[in-house]
């Protein structure tokens, strides 16, 4: 296929992508996040919600909640507002955001302004985003300057094997992906996660990713699933027995916690205080968030994204502070009682958790 | 049991995802090893007697044709021919490539069937279960036997 062509089919892939999520249903239909059985005990008396501090920090910075807008989009004219405007109400909230896979302004240089965002908020924490199967495709060099562009401060690299099995014009290669992840972490100058898009992360993949890269981001399965996203674009029955696959983002957050010394970020199905609360108590260092970002902008621009993640942001801080718990190191060190089924699951896989936690 | 009990169970069967495997999906092997036979695929088709499996041979071959002949489970060669597969096999009848890659993993006795009716879609199935073998990381079927699950 010509670099044209290349380029036209990833700028096309990328909007049909953003109006599958917007119109289709594309949650995961039998399967959970696992956080509803997470229970916190409180940490004594309750406070004054004035009183709840949620920063906490991350590559050296301080942020004002555990809380990031995942990497969605980019690539296209038509998706370049949705950047600009999650830019601005992060900016307000002082949180970090990413941007999607940025391959689409490697093929085309044109396109480089619709993941370039600092424009709008210039002292946002931003995580740019290549897919690891691309990594084959480009140099360490490539990627310096995709980031570069972009005055990205942290890469993602995202790891998609479900959902290219079902892609019609998936890469199903992942020969040699691990050993250019690692060269590609260790060779850019921006920490680098390896983030999953809804499948999960195992302990057995956090342990090899131990040392050699700066987070993980399990984006666990409970939110959307892309093998649905690309079971619709397909048009085909293939994808279908494959809707529910994955490891829910409780699991895969205590599991790559067990097996990876890194920051560790939970994705995948997050959707209310309740699920960042229940999230970092297991352990997450940030909970990043996607879907209801994208829906709130399509209905209100920068002010509904704004509002939508504020108002997560007071309950957070309205709930904290009737459990008693002051700060975010607090809320990482509460008693959490685990019940079933997840607590037969952590068992079954040999999960070891800390002694604060109470298996059912 | 019966074919929606076995569903039961195997939708409580999970296979634990590889994020980043180290293989390629177009290169996972799916022959397979049943006592001192080796099928092609592990997904066979339940032919009716000896007269129709040597029918579907000539015409399909997609997927290996097997029979039931009294106790014994015969498979028909390319040539009409049929060889008797390990008496201790059971046969187990699967809606889709996932549910067959459940069953190899859960039932080392066990070959994944369907019947006639659903030889369209026997390249979808076989195709789903590669799948299935890709994420986890499996590059033939005995590393599958061995993929981490766990069940809920």
């Amino acid at each position: 296929m010509s670099e044209k062509t290349t380029a036209t089919v990833t700028q096309s892939r990328k909007l049909e992508h953003v109006n599958i999520i917007l119109n289709k249903e594309t949650q995961y239909r039998e399967k959970t996040t696992m956080l509803e059985y997470v229970e916190l005990a409180g940490g004594g008396a309750s406070i004054a919600k004035v009183d709840v501090d949620l920063g906490t920090e991350i590559v050296g910075k301080e942020i004002d909640a555990p809380i990031f807008v995942s990497g969605m989009t980019g690539g296209h004219s038509d998706v370049f507002g949705i950047n600009k405007n999650i830019a601005k109400a992060v900016a307000k909230l002082n949180i970090p955001m990413g941007v999607g896979s940025q391959r689409a302004m490697i093929e085309d240089k044109n396109l480089a302004y619709t993941y370039d965002v600092k424009k709008f908020a210039k002292d946002i924490i931003l995580i740019g985003n290549i897919g690891a199967t691309s990594l084959h495709r480009y140099g360490n060099e490539t990627i310096q300057e995709m980031l570069d562009e972009v005055n990205a401060d942290m890469l993602a690299i995202h790891t998609n094997p479900a959902q290219e099995s079902v892609q019609p014009e998936g890469d199903v290669d992942f020969r040699g992906i691990f050993k250019r992840i690692v060269e590609v972490a260790k060779y850019v100058r921006q920490p680098t996660i390896l983030k999953e898009v809804g499948n999960g992360v195992s302990k057995e993949v956090a342990q090899r990713l131990d040392g050699k890269v700066y987070g993980i981001d399990v984006q666990g399965a409970g939110g959307t699933t892309w093998v649905g996203v690309e079971t619709y674009r397909s048009k085909g029955e293939e994808g279908l027995a494959f809707w529910d696959w994955g490891i829910p983002t409780a699991l895969s957050v205590l599991e790559t916690k067990d097996s990876f010394k890194g920051k560790v970020f939970a994705s995948g199905g997050i959707r209310s205080a309740d699920d960042v609360i229940r999230a970092v108590a297991l352990g997450a260092d940030l909970c990043g968030m996607a879907k209801p970002v994208l829906m709130s902008e399509s209905r209100q621009g920068s002010d509904g994204v704004y509002s939508m993640l504020s108002s997560i942001i007071e309950d957070m801080k309205k709930k904290m502070a009737k459990l008693g718990l002051r700060n975010i190191g607090e809320l990482k060190n509460a008693k959490v009682l685990i019940k079933e089924p997840l607590s037969g699951v952590i068992k079954q896989r040999g999960v070891h958790v800390p002694g604060r936690f109470v298996l059912e | 049991m019966n074919s929606e009990q076995i569903s039961a169970e195997l939708r409580r069967i999970h296979f634990v995802h590889c994020a980043i495997p180290d293989i390629s999906l177009d290169r996972v092997r799916t022959d397979f090893a049943i006592g001192n036979i080796r099928l092609d695929e592990p997904i066979v088709v339940l032919a009716d007697d000896k007269d129709d499996a040597r029918e579907i041979v000539k015409h399909e071959n997609a997927l290996p044709v097997v029979f039931l002949d009294g106790e014994s489970m015969r498979m028909v060669e390319g040539n009409g021919k049929n060889v008797m597969l390990d008496h201790d096999c059971h046969l187990v009848k699967v809606g889709d490539g996932l549910m067959a890659a459940k069953i190899l993993r859960y039932d080392a006795k066990a070959v994944p069937y369907i019947p006639k009716s659903e030889i369209k879609n026997a390249e979808m199935y076989l195709q789903q279960l590669k799948v299935a073998m890709f994420l986890t990381n499996s590059k033939d079927i005995e590393a599958m036997r061995s993929a981490p699950i766990y069940i809920v």
